[in-house]
């Protein structure tokens, strides 16, 4: 049998081979599709009514989960705060901690999360499915460019609309540990605010509303490819959905971390 | 007649006249046609030269055939024989491998996107499963090119109620694609096709999953479009009854009255040809007489 161990390593190269170049051709698309989306923002034809639309659907159609998000985030990091701060005698300081880990991370990042999670896989089922029913085939035969119509949009809505539901996030966050602070940890309101005020400089902002236009853009990029590279009919639709969010997710995780690095850099914590 | 057709006549009107007046001038007598023109009225509107195509598999093999404006042509061929894929093709959806594929003289292969979209609104296609777009109504549905194109909104909303009507869907304007029945949705995808009044209609397999008195419907508006606007046509289809009843039936209109003929003697009808296909070759093209009266085995499997 040892002359067959040459050729499962030959087939498993051959795979992985295969396997690689695969990948590299799906980082190529995406980024030709992100670019393709990007300028179709920037020339003639453009389709307001259809990034208001997507600005609603991605925007106000997650408010609840954000607001919820925002401020459970906040009550927690100001219980697991408390209980660290304790040690030191410095619980005072909760919402000073409070307010820079919302603004500066958890605030984007959850929000990024958790609008990929609803938005991110609503884009790749919704895009999928018009491959799949050859509605997007529909689209390029009576002279539409479906980047146009359908990704530009969608990248619009993602870049301004994470923005603001990451402030949204953050204000409701600051504002559960405040709640948490004053019946739970029997600080005063007045002394949260003004620890909360003190703590917050430009830096802090400038990073915070960074990294949620990148985040946004990811996460549309993201949704628009795998649903426009869906195949093989209904099945396809529901592996696009899981890989938009896995994928996202994951890129959303990683680009925190470098941007973090670059951010720290460019805006260092005074 | 839409105001859109109107307009279009008019200019075509004004072409005409102006090109008579320069014809006058140059001493020479109308019917006399440089030889330019005539070449290009000899050319075929849709022409396949050598058309290779493959994925993991040879999917066409050398593919050549013409269409000359006016003509129908219907391509058969068993599952996976690379029916659709001529029509994919046709539209720029796909980019052959080798051969060329010209579409009213422009050879496709070699256009940009740009060049496609041009190409692509001279062609009407009507796809398998209509492909209508759900997250619109039936009327805008049928509208959306023109919409896309500008046209003033009481000229979009006089054709798309004209269009409905000649596919009998007059009442279901404000419907969603959802509330429609499958037959329904083949109409309004013919309706949608139809609607900017391109010169080729593409049919990809229009009658498939339909019952026999809902496919005898689309068919009948094959016929309609083929025989009253003149257009030309490529019929795809496994479906033998239906590409027949294309081929035996003629439409004349007398008033408001639609009247149908049907020729039951092959070896009387004109116009329309047969072009099957098998792995990806075509191993037939010929008229419906020379169809039926084929020797060829899977010829006469596949009709049997």
């Amino acid at each position: 049998m040892a002359w067959r161990t040459p050729l499962l390593v030959a087939s498993l190269l051959r795979r992985l081979a295969w396997r690689a170049k695969h990948a590299v051709k799906g980082v190529q698309d995406y980024v030709l599709l992100s670019a393709r989306g990007t300028s179709a923002l920037l020339t003639r034809p453009r389709y307001p009514n259809e990034i208001l639309a997507q600005m609603d659907s991605l925007g106000v159609g997650s408010l609840s989960i954000v607001i919820l998000t925002g401020l459970f985030t906040g009550m927690v990091l100001a219980l697991q705060s408390a209980a660290s701060l304790d040690v030191f005698g410095a619980r005072p300081y909760v919402g000073r901690l409070v307010c820079v880990s919302m603004v500066r991370e958890l605030g984007p990042v959850l929000t990024a999360l958790m609008v990929t999670g609803r938005v991110g896989s609503g884009m790749a089922a919704e895009l999928g499915s018009m491959v799949v029913t050859q509605q997007i085939d529909a689209l390029r035969v009576l002279g539409t460019d479906p980047i146009r119509k359908l990704v530009a949009p969608r990248i619009a809505a993602g870049v301004i609309m994470v923005p603001v539901l990451t402030v949204l996030s953050d204000m409701l966050g600051i504002f559960g540990a405040g709640l948490i602070s004053i019946f739970n940890l029997k600080l005063s309101w007045e002394y949260y605010w003004r620890s909360v005020g003190s703590a917050l400089v430009v830096n802090d902002i400038v990073m915070g509303l960074t990294k949620p236009v990148a985040f946004g853009y990811i996460l549309a990029t993201v949704g628009c490819y795998t649903g426009l590279s869906t195949t093989g009919g209904t099945q396809g639709v529901g592996l696009s959905t899981t890989r938009s969010v896995v994928v996202a997710s994951v890129l959303i995780l990683a680009s925190d971390f470098f941007m973090t690095k670059v951010l720290l850099i460019l805006f260092p914590v005074v | 007649m839409s105001e859109i057709f109107r307009k279009i006549q008019e200019a075509t009107q004004d072409v005409a006249d102006r090109a008579r007046d320069v014809a006058e001038m140059l001493g020479v007598s109308a019917g006399e046609q440089p030889p330019e023109a005539q070449r290009a009225a000899e050319e075929p509107i849709v022409s396949f030269r050598d058309v290779e195509l493959a994925f993991d598999r040879p999917i066409l093999r050398g593919v050549s055939f013409d269409l000359h404006a006016g003509a129908t042509k219907i391509v058969l061929g068993g599952s996976g024989s690379g029916k659709t894929t001529i029509l994919r093709l046709m539209l720029g959806l796909l980019k052959p491998d080798a051969g060329s594929i010209r579409v009213d003289g422009t050879d496709i292969a070699s256009l940009d996107e740009d060049g496609l979209r041009r190409v692509r609104l001279k062609i009407g296609m009507v796809f398998q499963e209509g492909a209508l777009f759900d997250s619109m109504s039936v009327a805008d549905n049928v509208g959306y090119r023109l919409v896309e194109d500008a046209v003033a909104e009481d000229v979009v909303a006089a054709r798309v109620a004209e269009i409905l009507g000649f596919v009998g869907l007059g009442a279901h304007a404000d419907k969603g694609p959802a509330e429609l029945s499958g037959g329904q949705r083949r109409r309004v995808a013919f309706a949608r096709a139809l609607a900017p009044g391109p010169a080729i209609m593409l049919y990809d397999e229009p009658t498939t999953g339909l019952d026999p008195i809902t496919a005898t419907t689309i068919t009948d508006l094959i016929v309609k479009v083929r025989d009253l606007d003149g257009a030309t046509s490529i019929l795809v289809t496994h479906q033998l009854r239906d590409a027949f009843n294309v081929a035996r039936s003629f439409v004349r209109k007398q008033g408001d009255e639609f009247l149908f003929e049907r020729i039951e003697d092959f070896s009387k009808l004109a116009g329309t040809e047969f072009l099957m296909l098998r792995e990806g070759s075509v191993v037939f093209e010929g008229s419906p007489h020379e169809l039926v009266s084929s020797r060829d085995p899977y010829i006469r499997e596949f009709l049997s």
